[in-house]
Parts: C-alpha cells; structure tokens; sequence
C-alpha cells in the first residue's frame, strides 16, 4: 500500500503569508508519517524551502501557461500520487473548480459556492446572519470619492480578486484605486470602514456536511491588517447553525473562513468576506485543539488518525523563523533561466546578477498575474455626452468662442439651483422641527461678487471670519444683523466699533471672556453671542471641547452672570472630512455635555449654528436629514429653540464655476498617455481635495465628459506636482488645440488662486 | 480567605468628600455625568467587561491620590487611586440606573510589584498604606447587578474580576 500523500499549494510564508505551510503543519501532526508535496508557481515561494515538505513543484508561472493546461498538469500530479489537493490559492481553487468540476480528489468548494461568496458577499452574508457594510463598485477616483465623502473618507479598497487597502483620504483614495485595479484588473470595490473587533471562523466541509468549526478573535495584526496572534475559541450554538445553511446551500468541500467585524459602536456583526480555503493562521486552530485540515483529509481519504486533536492553548502568537534555502529560492539564480520572474509576476526584474537585494516579491504565487487573465476585457471607455441641463449651463457661460484660455467659467444657472435647494433644506428642516431654519454662505469660499450678489437677493445670511470680509460684505449691502461672526481671529484689526452682527460664535474660552467684555463696553452689538463646541473625539484645533473638565468648569464660570442676551452653540466640523454618521456622533455627545454645562450656568441657548463643511454631492433629502437629526437631538437636550443656522460654503459655489483651458500637447509615456493644458495648479489649486470631472472639446464638437482610467492631464508649470487630473482615459482623438473645462472648481479653487508660471 | 499580615482593612470604602456650596464639586459630578450620557451607545448595554467606561481613562491614569480627596479634585487631577475610581465610576453607573456595591478586595501581589508601587506612592507624597505586605495589597471594585447577573467590575482595569488565578484573598461588600 503507497504512503498517503497530500498535495498542498499556496506556500508563500511572508508577511501576508498563504495557508500551505500552516495545513502542512496541521497535517503532519495528525499523521507524522504522511507524505506532503507543496505546489507553487515561483521558486521565490518561500515555504517552498520548508522541510515539512517531502517534495515540490514549482509550476510555470501564470503568464506563460495555458490555463486549461496547467490545470491538467496539476491533476497530473495529484492523480500520479495518489493524492488528494488542499488549495491555498484563492483563485486557483476557483479556476480548478471551473476547469476540472466535482474531481473527487480536489478538496475544494463548487464554482456555486464561489458565486455566493464573491464580494461583497451578500448572499453568503444573508446565510450566515450577517449585515454587509455599505459597499460601491467604483470604476475611477471620481464615483469612489462621491461614496468615500459621505463616509468620512474612511473606506476600503478591495481588489476584484484579493487585496483591501484602507483610505482615509483623497489622495489614499485614487491611488488605492488605480493600483489596484493595475494589480488586479476588474473594477474596484468600495466598503464602508467599521470600527470594531475584528473575528473569524474557520470551518472544514466536504459535499455540503460541516465536519468542524471554531472562531478566533484576532489580538495582534500586522500593519497589514493581516492576523499575528489570537485567541481560539468554540463557536457558539446559532452561529455554527447558520454556518450549517451556508455550507449544506453551497455544498462546500474544502476548508473557508469567514471574516467578520462586530461593530463597537452598535455591537452589530459585518461581514467582510467569506475566504474559499483554510486561512493561513489555521495551524493556530490544530494547536488550540481544532484539527480542522485533519478533519477533512481524514473523511475525503478514509485514511485513520494517527494522533489524537489536543489542546497545547487557547491561542497562538506567530514568530519569524530562518530555514534553509537553496539559490533558485534566495535570488542567487536568476529567475529568468527558468522563465519566472522574481516575484512571479512580470519577467525582467533585477535579481542575482544586481548589487543590490532582489526583491522578495509580494506575489510569489502569481495571483495578480492570473487575475488579470480571468478579467473580462474592457472596451476603452469613451467620452460620455452631457446631459442637456450642464449642456445648456456650458452654452449660457461660454458665449464667446474661442474663450480666452486659461479662463474661470462661471453656472449663473448652477447657483440659483444651489440657493433653491438650500432654501429647500431650509423649509424642510422648518417643517419637520418647527425650528426657524436659515443659512449663512461661507463668505471666504469664494467672496465672487456675483455670489455674494446672489446670496444677498435670497434674503440669506453671510459668515465671515475677519474684519476685513465683515467689511466686503457690508459693502456688498449685507446689513449687520445678517452677518455672523466667527473664527479664531475675528477681532484681528478689530477698530473698537462700534459694529453689529447678527451672531459671534466664540472660539475658545478666551475669545469668549474678551468677546463679553467688548459687548459689555459697547464696542459690539450681537443678537446672539455663543460658543463653537469642539468635536470630543475628532482632533480639530477649533472650538472648545467641553467634554475635558477643566473646558467645562472654565466655559460655566465664564457663563454665570455674563451679559448674554440670546445664547448661541455652534458645531462646525467639516462632515465632508469625517462623514455624516461621525459628525452626528460628534455633534450629539458636544451638545448633550454642552446641555447639562448650561444648565449648570444657569443659561439657555437660543440658537444652534451646525456649520459648514457638507459634501457638495448631498442631496436636498440627504442634507436635511442630517441637518434634522441633528436639531432634534439638540432640541431633546437643551429644550425650545428659536433658530438653527448653517454655513454653506463648497456645498452652494463648488459647481457653480470651472476653469476653462487649452490642449497644448499630447504626449506618450510609460503609463499612458496625457495632456499638457494652459492652466495648472495656480488655476486649481485644491485639485488635491476633490477630483474634479473634465469635459473635452474638439473644434466645432460638443462637449463630452471623460471617463475614468489611467491617463492624466498636467499643468503648463515646469514642477513636477502639476498634475491637476489623473485617473481618466483620454479620447482617442484629443489633440493640440482642443479644449479640457475642469468642473467643479468654484469654491477654494476660486478663492485661493494664484498669479504663478504666467 | 485569610491574610496573613497585617490584617483585614477594617475601613469602610473611600468615599470623595463633597464641600458645601461648592459650584466646582457639583461641576464635577454633573460633568461626570453627561460625559457618561454623550458617551452612550447601543453596544454598551450588554458590555459586563468594561461598562462602557473607557472613556474616563482619557483624563486620568491610575496612581497615587492625596486623601481626603474632593469632587472638585477631580478635573485637575492626573492620577487617581482606585479608591477614586470607584467612587467616580460607582457614582455614574448608578445613575445609569444600574445596582451597584462597593466591594473591598484584598489581593495577591509580585514582590517586585509592591516593590515599585510602594516607591512611587512615596515619591508623590502619599501614604503606602494600601500595600499590606510584599505580596498583598488593598483593593476597591464594584460589585454591578447587570442584567445577566451580579459581575465584580474592577474600574481601575475596566475588566471582572474574581475569576480563576484573580481570586482574591479577601473580600466585603457594602451596599452604595
């Protein structure tokens, strides 16, 4: 009777290590004496060095082969030995569960099952009695930052394929994006960050029966995210039951992981994806006394256990270890001789005949190489036509053709349809709170005359944060009572008055004493005076963070008995840096501390000031939502209010004006191609916080918009940096000559423009 | 349970003394509690490990208090005792509406432990008195009656005690 043989593939044991050397342990510690042959596909997989393997296969990479062929080779290997195969390459379980369906001796799930676990993971989710974190399939940076904003740019990237990359801004955001999709090819998903406990459970079933589960909750992770130790646990009653569902539905063979986060905030549990192998840290499961791998290689085989599962721990902690390696493994043979590459993925990387180290290669097993091969190809995406509203907003702005270029357009139509639906958001905030809701535009987002002539006409208020724009604004017919003050420098160049505003928010303990004593010497008249509230648990260099004890007994001493007429509370803090949900956690604990502080002080506040900062994508309903929860919440804590104001700035002027340029030249080069226009970063100067859409012109054609992709348009500046737009495919035809108009640049690129390169 | 020197404490629970018409004191204790309330989340009403009360580590650090210790200490304090810790955190719990016992607890202790506690309680000005022997020393928790029954809550650590290896020596309960 031959040895009993397993064949294992995924090997790689690095910082993101694959599960083969794991199971090869497990295995070897059921049956001491059974034989274990590893698979891979590039000498640089380092578990092949591993002396718990009896043989190894180094495959051709993924680049060269026939797929159809490499998979019979494999077979080969298993059917020649007498064995059966445990994968631990994601996609090479499911391009062998495509190509080679129900083989008896392939220890992995149905192409079924990988249907149910694709990401997101809804179906497998709705099995396993799991929510799924608000996700986005986002195909450039421009749709990813629309989602990314509202959730306080706190999102994961995920690859097609494999591969999460946690963002936490714009500039995160787009280069997740494109290299993920270069590293893996297919369109990018987008998921919500929760913040929470991170757990798994691991599981083995062979045609749909569960042979054994237990959970581990992770307590150290790598940079990465990846597990380095954690404590095993059984899995409790309803949810190995629900583990049951999934595994009889999908008639799964073969080891899985589930990966879920329960929530701190809610406690509810999220699914982040269903792994269709064992995971890599499975070896610490066989030592907690789980011998899962064992499990199903012992009821696919018949084969007896030799030994028993014990416990050594109720968890385990990963160390770094040095083996014995030849020279195909540690770089001294070029790769190359042998067709492969050094991180099996595109051959000509520089190896042992280098001076300097040769990479360890992130990829040894080819992942991203096949990925790319199993992508559906895509048609280049070509420009899209505009719709006729923005088509006819373009025709009002440009009516001298050819413009002088490079110009700043502005969507007089844009506005007006901005101060509708602010007053809009107005109204309904009104309705649904009985609160006198007005707003006040951020003058220093763009200070335009023609907006602040718009704003007047409108009946609305203006917020300014010095003297000087105080100024701006009365000579732009705004009446004192219609301006609110606020700032850390409102003061700054202050002539002694006397000056009326409608409301002064105050910035912090000592701009809220010195601010009492210029009202009580008759320098400044305010209907309202009040405080900026800190966020309690966003670091912000604004406000006052009544949450610390000493703020709180400072802000109350200050309060009691000072010459308040009508109290205000102000929140500003930016929801379209940390998200809706944030925000609204933010401003509920800063006013239910500022509440009970009031009452300690003796004194009500009148009015509520929520601030600026909302994402110009948020809809009417979306806006007054938020702006909703957030005036009931103020109103169960500090009771009645005569008024809420809020500050919209980007919101109402980020659309209403584009810059206007001309193609200079289209060049070639080694990640594409891009355009050199007449404008640059002087022109767009906050292109680095929101990724502005572009139209193209040819000569006597329409206005088209471009689609995302790899290309970029750069700046006229001889700097490096000048790179206004990346992340868009180019038209096919685009030349010297033709027009590019950058939308969406009417706030800060307006007001922080600057004379540079001209 | 016995100790075996110098005794059982045969002292009540510490208790923060609230001075009269004392506007910091009140300040204190009504800062306690909103901060508590603003820190509310659906989660927190089955966490028996740490009740929720995480966030009172972002003002102090656990160390030496100078006794008689006041409400109106409480904002400029860096360090407190567990004594403090107790009180502060016996006081926002029961305003949550939850039952809660002061328990006194006498616990093992490493030589080297004692050793280094007994220092820097020295080196602060306080009295080590709370270090009984080299290897035992006084404790204050809360005994809290969730809904899924009686839990020892140690706030000093945020985490139950009285299981396994942290059984202690001694132990008296008094009803707040």
């Amino acid at each position: 009777m031959s040895t009993p043989t397993v064949v294992l593939s995924g090997v790689h044991s690095g910082p993101n290590p694959s599960p083969g050397l794991g199971l090869a342990r497990s295995l070897r510690s059921a049956w001491p004496r059974l034989r274990l042959e590893a698979v891979d596909y590039s000498p640089r997989s380092t578990g092949l060095s591993a002396s718990e393997f009896d043989r190894v296969h180094v495959r051709p990479g993924w680049h060269t082969a026939d797929l159809d062929a490499l998979c019979a080779g494999l077979v080969s290997i298993v059917e020649s030995a007498g064995a059966v195969f445990l994968p631990g390459l994601d996609l090479e379980a499911a391009l062998l569960a495509d190509r080679q369906p129900g083989h008896p001796a392939l220890l992995l799930p149905p192409s079924a099952a990988f249907d149910a676990v694709v990401k997101p993971g809804e179906t497998a989710a709705s099995l396993l009695g799991l929510a799924v974190p608000e996700y986005r399939f986002a195909e450039g940076v421009e749709d990813g930052a629309d989602f990314a904003v509202r959730h306080g740019w706190r999102v994961w990237v995920k690859g097609s394929r494999y591969e999460a990359v946690a963002t936490n801004g714009r500039a995160e955001l787009a280069a997740a994006i494109a290299g993920l999709r270069a590293t893996w090819g297919g369109e990018t998903l987008l998921q919500r960050h929760v913040d929470g406990a991170e757990e798994s459970v691991v599981f083995a079933a062979l045609d749909g029966e569960l042979l054994g589960a237990c959970a581990m909750r992770k307590t150290m992770v790598t940079a990465e995210g990846k597990t380095w130790a954690g404590s095993v646990d059984l899995l409790d009653p309803p949810s190995r039951a629900r583990l049951v569902d999934l595994v009889r539905v999908t008639r799964w063979t073969g080891g899985g992981e589930v990966e879920i986060v329960r929530e701190t905030d809610t406690g509810i549990p999220y699914l982040l994806e269903v792994n269709p192998r064992f995971p890599a840290w499975i070896h610490g499961a066989t030592l907690a006394g789980v011998n899962l791998p064992a499990r199903l290689v012992a009821a696919a085989t018949g084969i007896p256990r030799q030994e028993r599962e014990k416990a050594h721990s109720t968890g385990f902690v990963r160390v770094v270890e040095e083996i014995p390696a030849g020279p195909h493994a540690i770089g001294v043979v070029p790769t190359g001789q042998h067709g492969l590459s050094c991180d099996g993925e595109l051959p000509g990387h520089r190896c042992a005949d280098s001076p300097v180290p040769a990479p360890g290669g992130k990829h040894p097993s080819g992942m991203p190489v096949l990925s790319r091969r199993l992508a559906l190809p895509r048609p280049r995406p070509r420009p899209v036509d505009l719709d006729h509203r923005r088509a006819a907003d373009i025709a009002d702005a440009l009516l001298v053709d050819p413009y002088e270029s490079p110009a700043r357009v502005y969507f007089g139509g844009v506005l007006d349809r901005g101060l509708d639906r602010l007053a809009g958001v107005c109204r309904d905030v009104e309705d649904a709170t009985g609160v006198p809701t007005r707003f006040a535009y951020s003058a220093k987002t763009n200070p335009d005359p023609r907006v602040l002539g718009a704003v007047l006409r409108r009946g609305a208020l203006v917020e300014v944060i010095s003297q000087a724009e105080a100024r701006r604004c009365a000579e732009a017919g705004f009446p004192g009572d219609r301006v609110v003050l606020g700032g850390p420098a409102k003061w700054w160049r202050f002539d002694g008055g006397p000056v009326k505003f409608g409301a002064v928010f105050c910035d912090s303990v000592g701009d809220l004493r010195r601010t009492l004593a210029l009202v009580a010497e008759g320098g400044v008249y305010a209907d309202v005076l009040g405080l900026r509230l800190a966020p309690p648990g966003v670091p912000s260099r604004f406000g006052v963070d009544v949450t610390c004890p000493r703020a709180y007994r400072a802000v109350a001493d200050a309060l009691r008995g000072a010459p308040v007429g009508r109290l205000g509370l102000q929140f500003h803090h930016a929801a379209s840096q940390i998200g809706l949900r944030a925000w609204l956690r933010e401003f509920t604990a800063a006013i239910t501390v500022a509440a009970d502080l009031l009452t300690r002080a003796d004194v009500r506040a009148r009015c509520l000031d929520l601030g600026g900062g909302w994402p110009p994508g948020l809809g009417r309903a979306e806006l007054g939502a938020q702006l909703v929860r957030a005036t009931r919440a103020a109103v169960r804590e500090l009771g009645s209010l005569d008024q809420v104001l809020f500050e919209p700035g980007k919101y109402l002027v980020e659309p209403a004006m584009a810059v206007f340029t001309t193609v200079l030249d289209v060049r070639e080069g080694r990640h594409g191609r891009a355009a050199v226009v007449d404008a640059s970063i002087a022109e767009l100067p906050d292109w680095g916080s929101h990724p502005h859409p572009v139209l193209w012109r040819a000569p006597g054609a329409p206005w088209r918009r471009l689609p995302p992709g790899d290309e970029s348009v750069f700046g006229r500046l001889c700097m490096e940096h000048d790179r206004p737009r990346a992340g868009l495919t180019l038209p096919d035809g685009i030349a010297e000559g033709d027009h590019l108009l950058f939308l969406d640049a009417g706030a800060y690129d307006a007001s922080m423009s600057f004379r540079f390169g001209v | 349970m016995t100790v075996s020197a110098p005794g059982v404490p045969d002292h009540p629970p510490s208790t923060l003394t609230e001075h009269a018409d004392c506007a910091a004191c009140a300040d204190t204790r009504s800062w306690l509690l909103a901060h508590d309330r603003a820190e509310a989340t659906p989660a927190r009403e089955w966490d028996t490990t740490t009740f929720g009360l995480g966030w009172l580590f972002r003002y102090f650090r656990w160390g030496p208090s100078r006794w008689p210790f006041a409400w109106c200490d409480v904002p400029s304090a860096e360090h407190v005792d567990c004594g403090v810790l107790a009180c502060v955190a016996g006081m926002v719990l029961a305003a949550r509406g939850l039952r809660v016992e002061r328990v006194q607890l006498v616990e093992r202790a490493a030589v080297e432990e004692t050793a280094l506690w007994r220092g820097r309680w020295l080196a602060a000005g306080c009295r080590p008195d709370w270090i009984l022997s080299d290897r035992e020393v006084y404790h204050e928790v809360l005994l809290v009656h969730a809904d899924a029954g009686p839990v020892l809550f140690d706030p000093t650590e945020l985490r139950q005690v009285g299981q396994g290896r942290d059984r202690p020596l001694w132990m008296r309960q008094w009803a707040l």
